[in-house]
């Protein structure tokens, strides 16, 4: 597991991701809580931030993580999230040969924490990670989901002079959360 | 029959060229294309590898196009996609219309579709009233300055960032004036944030659409393509009718060969695989997904066993940025919605070989495109075929506007060559007169100044060959 989590690592940051790796799910709360902090997340306007539904959230005290960072919100709308600093998603695989995430986005608030804030942090659980797009193909059938994404690093563009833009209409920082013990169910 | 002042590429190429900045431009953007191309195929071998495979790919889902395209709308249909078919760009433009109308959409905002651009929507829409939003940060670039995309990937790379620097500061509201292209990118943002959040319905291009699950998907960048299809409450998708395959592991291929061969990426910041619209109990996301299945021209296209190749075609834009004659004129010379090689052979099928014979006429035929094609069009030989077409009306071919290029010049050229090597005689009296008189010739005399114009003019020999033969005594020449 570990050669391919380094294999997903050196391809995501190779796209300008960040990854930061914890072996338990308490670990990466807390980072999450600390980075949302540092990034000024509070409740006044526009300073906030959106977190979808999975199962690394489920089962958290939420109303305690409000209280530790005011300014999260669970109930998500598109207003909420075009209004928010930060935008928290689970992910449901990942892509070692690429450094993709990949994502049944049938919900629409997943798309919408992922698209509109400027930072959005992404979990994933390290089991998650797999070979190519190949496999992912053969977990996630679009038969039955309605949207799925695959995402690569954050935002980018060159269309002036080709100079490479990071940010432009979708987040400026990906900071994915790769969580050792975290079940996820299938999607 | 044409005039002979209608080739409109040769004076255009000739203005672009006297252009030293929008040269550079090209020169430099095209380079770094290359380079990174190059870079994402280490390997020769498994570059070809993956060249045989999406060429079969493309060719195997054109085989069955028919029943692959009534496959692919029963199955979007029951995705809950409404699916419309259009013959022409004029069908195409009243659908949409006719959608937005239905809904009452003042503001349509759009992610990058070239088949759009074919259809002239934008301006269509204006005329009726409804404002259309170019969203690609390249798009929106040429948009505001009423301009038409001289790429297919990269739309506004004949401009530099100065230029654009003063654009902006010009046509957008409080913007100050800067040629630093994170600001320059960060002013577009936003400037579109707030129309996407605005809009009225969304539109989006389609790379690929998957027959068996109905499922169409998106290649991008910047994340518009993924905003244009999920936050306005209307969805509207355009392709034209080739853009369909069979299955989801026919994508996989195509899709790694179109993004390292378009900008040298291994992959796409983004790529959505959209089935249907929110589902029930949603409260965002579009209410209804249409999409439009362009024709105009193509069945036509795909009627030809040879001509068909064309429709393999995955708009990466390798061709053009390897071709020896885009990369010096820039992509308007063209004056076609498709510039460079795959232009040159998509046009004239489409508009007719006679009106656009121009563009057929404007390559080398060096075979650049044919050879970094992920799809392995034969663009070089296509082009030749064409250019036969242009002046034969040969039973049998479907080509539109065939036998239409001639020029009345050319036809007399032609008719006396004939003339001449019919009868010996009058062969040798020219012959004769060629031999002693042509380097008297001045190079820019009539009839012949056209080929001297970029050639040396050629220098006849003192004495023909049958005058030689005959002067050494061959018998019965
Ligand atoms: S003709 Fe080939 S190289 Fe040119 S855009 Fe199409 S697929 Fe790409």
């Amino acid at each position: 597991m570990n050669a391919v989590f380094e294999a997903f690592k050196t391809r995501a940051e190779a796209v300008s991701a960040e990854v930061h790796r914890f072996k338990t799910r308490e670990e990466g709360l807390t980072f999450i809580l600390g980075f949302l902090k540092d990034a000024g997340v509070s409740d006044a306007p526009e300073c906030g931030a959106v977190w979808a539904a999975g199962t690394f959230i489920d089962g958290a005290a939420k109303d305690d993580l409000k209280v530790k960072v005011p300014g999260i919100c669970f109930d998500i709308t598109q207003a909420a999230s075009a209004a928010s600093k930060v935008g928290i998603s689970q992910l449901d695989w990942a892509i070692s040969a690429t450094g993709t995430l990949v994502q049944d986005a049938s919900a629409v608030d997943k798309r919408l924490v992922s698209t509109l804030p400027p930072i959005h942090m992404a979990v994933i659980g390290t089991e998650r990670i797999l070979a190519d797009m190949g496999s992912v193909l053969e977990k996630l059938r679009p038969e039955q989901l309605n949207y799925i994404s695959f995402i690569t690093g954050p935002s980018r563009t060159a269309d002036i002079e080709r100079v490479l833009t990071i940010g432009v209409h979708g987040p400026e920082r990906l900071i994915i959360v790769v969580v050792d013990e975290l079940q996820q169910v299938t999607a | 029959m044409h005039a002979d002042t209608e080739i409109k590429f040769r004076d255009s190429a000739a203005k672009a060229l006297l252009d030293p900045q929008l040269r550079a431009n090209f020169r430099r953007a095209m380079d770094g294309l290359i380079f990174k191309r190059k870079a994402q195929f280490p390997n020769p071998r498994d570059l070809e590898d993956l060249r045989d495979l999406s060429t079969a790919i493309r060719s195997r889902s054109l085989l069955n196009l028919p029943a692959l395209l009534e496959q692919f709308e029963t199955q979007a249909t029951k995705n809950g996609i409404q699916v419309h078919w259009a013959e022409t760009c004029d069908q195409a433009n009243e659908l949409i219309l006719g959608i937005l109308r239905s809904k009452g959409a003042k503001t349509l905002v759009k992610g990058k579709s070239m088949v759009s651009e074919e259809m002239h929507l934008n301006a269509f829409l204006e005329e009726h009233g409804i404002e259309a939003l170019e969203s690609d940060l390249g798009e929106y670039i040429i948009q505001l300055d009423g301009e038409t995309p001289s790429h297919i990937i990269m739309p506004a790379i004949h401009k530099n960032k100065n230029q654009i620097a003063r654009q902006f500061s010009q046509k957008i509201k409080d913007a100050k004036y800067t040629e630093d292209v994170d600001e320059l990118t960060a002013m577009a943002r936003k400037v579109l944030r707030q129309k996407f959040l605005d809009a009225d319905a969304g539109l989006s291009g389609v790379n690929f659409a998957v027959a068996e699950t109905g499922t169409l998907c998106l290649v991008e960048n910047e994340g518009n393509g993924r905003m244009s299809t999920h936050v306005p409450p209307i969805h509207i998708a355009v392709m034209g009718l080739e853009k369909v395959v069979a299955t989801l592991e026919d994508v996989a291929p195509l899709y790694a060969i179109l993004t390292r061969s378009a900008t040298g990426q291994a992959v796409s910041t983004y790529f959505n695989l959209i089935t249907a619209p929110r589902g029930a109990g949603e409260k965002d996301g579009p209410q209804e997904m249409h999409l439009v299945i362009l024709d105009n021209g193509r069945s036509r296209i795909y009627a030809d066993p040879q001509l068909q190749a064309t429709l393999r075609c995955i708009r990466c834009g390798a061709c053009m940025n390897h071709c020896p004659v885009y990369t010096r004129v820039g992509g308007h010379a063209y004056e076609a919605v498709y510039p460079g090689p795959i232009g040159k052979i998509l046009t004239p099928q489409t508009e007719g070989v006679g009106v656009r014979h121009d563009l057929i006429h404007g390559s080398s035929l060096c075979g650049a495109c044919g050879e970094v094609c992920p799809v392995k069009i034969p663009i070089p030989e296509i082009l030749v075929r064409l250019r036969r077409e242009a002046t034969h009306e040969d039973v049998g071919s479907q080509v539109n506007g065939k036998g239409t290029g001639r020029t009345a010049t050319e036809d007399w050229a032609w008719r006396l060559w004939a003339l001449a090597n019919k009868r010996p005689a009058l062969y040798r009296v020219i012959t004769w007169f060629a031999t002693r008189f042509g380097n008297a010739l001045p190079a820019g005399a009539p009839l012949i100044k056209d080929w001297t114009r970029t050639r040396t003019k050629p220098v006849p020999a003192r004495r023909s060959l049958s005058e030689r033969v005959r002067a050494k005594g061959v018998p019965h020449v």
